[in-house]
């Protein structure tokens, strides 16, 4: 796939840019990275990547999703998105400094500007957390 | 990470048996905002969990975890210059092998911003 810089799909920026890269989109479908830094916003004080930062980081990744779709539609900019609700939402161990995570997102239904959404984070082929979540994408 | 002094202040904390009430304060010049979004500041959901989590663990005296959610809603948008007067109550639903179940929401001027039902855990790797 064409590497698209981050910054050209989703409007969130420093410090809490939560996404590396997007690896892998389809249409209802994307693959992201994130190494896991010690500058990171959402690192702990145990030095670990905290429960919310995977949310945002999951998060973000549907974002990007969204944004990928937006630009190959011919918007000019990434989509603002909103999170509406989190539901299933499982952490099962914090990733550490230094990790890389690799994260899954499924889209389903969108309706009436609000998509559904699961993801799952990796590292190492690990299972870390997963979620659904609910996106409010704000009308232009 | 503590958002404390940083994303928020503390005002008051209140306990009983099984519910608290905190009074925050969020502040506007957080550095959170350069970045969410660049000119249009706004509180990122993950932050307001990450509130309720900050004052759980404040009540409880050592660190708690977010070991799942069974449903967080976000009823409607933060913004830190507007919304800055924030009211978290928590309730303790049950006692699970790990930690516990709670329910709690977050307010500002009588308007509800968050719904949260989730577990907290004591430990996690």
């Amino acid at each position: 796939m064409e590497t698209i810089p981050i910054e050209a799909l989703i409007p969130q920026r420093d410090p809490v840019l939560m996404v590396d890269e997007l690896l892998e989109a389809s249409d209802d479908a994307a693959t992201t990275s994130l190494t896991v830094r010690d500058d990171n916003f959402f690192l702990d004080e145990e030095g670990k990547l905290a429960e919310t930062g995977l949310i945002e980081h999951i998060a973000q990744s549907a974002s990007a999703l969204a944004g990928y779709r937006a630009l190959r539609s011919g918007a000019k900019e990434a989509p603002v998105g909103y999170i509406g609700e989190v539901k299933k939402f499982r952490c099962f161990r914090r990733p550490a400094q230094g990790e890389v995570l690799h994260t899954e997102i499924r889209q389903g239904a969108e309706v009436g500007g609000v998509a559904i959404v699961d993801g799952k984070v990796e590292v190492g082929g690990e299972l870390v957390a997963q979620t659904q979540l609910k996106i409010y994408v704000k009308p232009d | 990470m503590s958002l404390e002094g940083k994303y928020y202040q503390m005002c008051s904390a209140h306990w009983e048996a099984d519910s608290a009430t905190f009074h925050l304060r969020l502040l506007p010049q957080c550095e959170v905002y350069h970045g969410h979004f660049p000119g249009r500041p706004v509180c990122p959901g993950a932050c307001n969990i990450e509130m309720l989590r900050a004052c759980f663990t404040h009540w409880m005296g050592r660190r708690q975890y977010i070991g799942a959610i069974k449903q967080c809603r976000m009823l409607a948008v933060l913004t830190p210059d507007i919304d800055a007067d924030i009211e978290v109550r928590i309730n303790v639903l049950g006692e699970t092998a790990g930690g516990c179940q709670i329910s709690a929401t977050l307010s500002a001027a009588g308007k509800t911003y968050l719904e949260f039902k989730g577990e907290m855990l004591r430990e996690l790797a």
